[in-house]
């Protein structure tokens, strides 16, 4: 199992994040209000104002996407992600970390399709 | 690097002289044109009051750091002003500013200069750090509670 921490930038692609998720039978997924380091910095310390242009593309606010997978969902979440976000190696689309899960309680059995 | 890399005693001075924001920035910077490390002081005054009409770098508790990049500045420079009784810097909290640092750079390295920054605004945070530094009245010995102080952090990368 992994976890995934996938930091979206474009919060407008939440929906059809969380819909291609489902798709990959996905059934759970905690969405956290988030907001970059940068954001904070430039716009709520007044020191570094000045260095607002340096954030340029940068978003006032995020959400962060935490799931556990199976590990053979692992590149197939990716793809569906860079998909919809477009390609990660871009700046400003978001970030993705993938983490080694060793044990998990608490959560309930995927969706099953329907026959 | 270390603030103390850039801050020497001779850009160090007590007590500031003049009475308002310009003049006090125009104080620090004659100061370190003085010395030889700016290049052209009008240049450098325009882009602190440039920074300046952003959001005030009179970050509060008596403190302010204006600040530029400019691309004739080779370097980094720090000046250091003690204004006693304080001037208006329409700082955030409405207090005078007693405590003013002026940091001027290169215009290419914004990483460094947020770093030095950084590092003043964390040495200067601590009320106690501050009224130590308010005792002192000449450079020499200002020059010295900096390096004290900045021993306690780690060096910033450059």
């Amino acid at each position: 199992m992994k976890l995934l921490f996938f930091v979206l930038n474009k919060e407008e692609l939440l929906e059809e994040l969380l819909e291609a998720f489902l798709e990959l039978n996905i059934s759970g997924a905690t969405i956290l209000d988030s907001i970059g380091m940068g954001a904070i910095i430039t716009h709520d310390i007044p020191i570094f104002a000045g260095f607002k242009n340096l954030m340029q593309g940068s978003r006032p606010a995020n959400k962060t996407i935490i799931t556990v997978i199976e590990d053979h969902m692992v590149e197939k979440v990716v793809r569906e992600i860079e998909r919809i976000v477009g390609s990660l190696n871009e700046p400003g689309n978001g970030i993705l970390v993938v983490i080694p899960v060793e044990k998990v309680f608490g959560f309930r059995k995927p969706f099953q399709p329907e026959n | 690097m270390k603030l103390i890399d850039v801050l020497k005693p001779e850009y160090i001075k007590y007590p500031l002289e003049n009475q308002t924001k310009v003049e006090v920035i125009q104080e620090l910077i004659d100061l370190l044109g003085r010395q030889g490390v700016i290049p052209e002081k009008q240049a450098i005054l325009d882009a602190v009051l440039e920074r300046e009409k952003i959001m005030t770098t009179g970050v509060g508790n008596g403190v302010a750091i204006p600040h530029c990049k400019h691309p004739d500045c080779a370097d980094f420079a720090i000046a250091l002003g003690i204004h006693p009784e304080g001037v208006d810097f329409q700082s955030i909290d409405n207090q005078p500013a007693q405590i003013i640092f002026l940091l001027v750079g290169p215009e290419d390295q914004p990483g460094l200069h947020i770093r030095l920054l950084s590092r003043i605004s964390r040495i200067i945070s601590k009320e106690e750090t501050r009224n130590r530094l308010l005792q002192l009245t000449n450079p020499e010995s200002i020059y010295r509670f900096f390096k004290e102080e900045e021993a306690k952090f780690f060096e910033i990368n450059a």
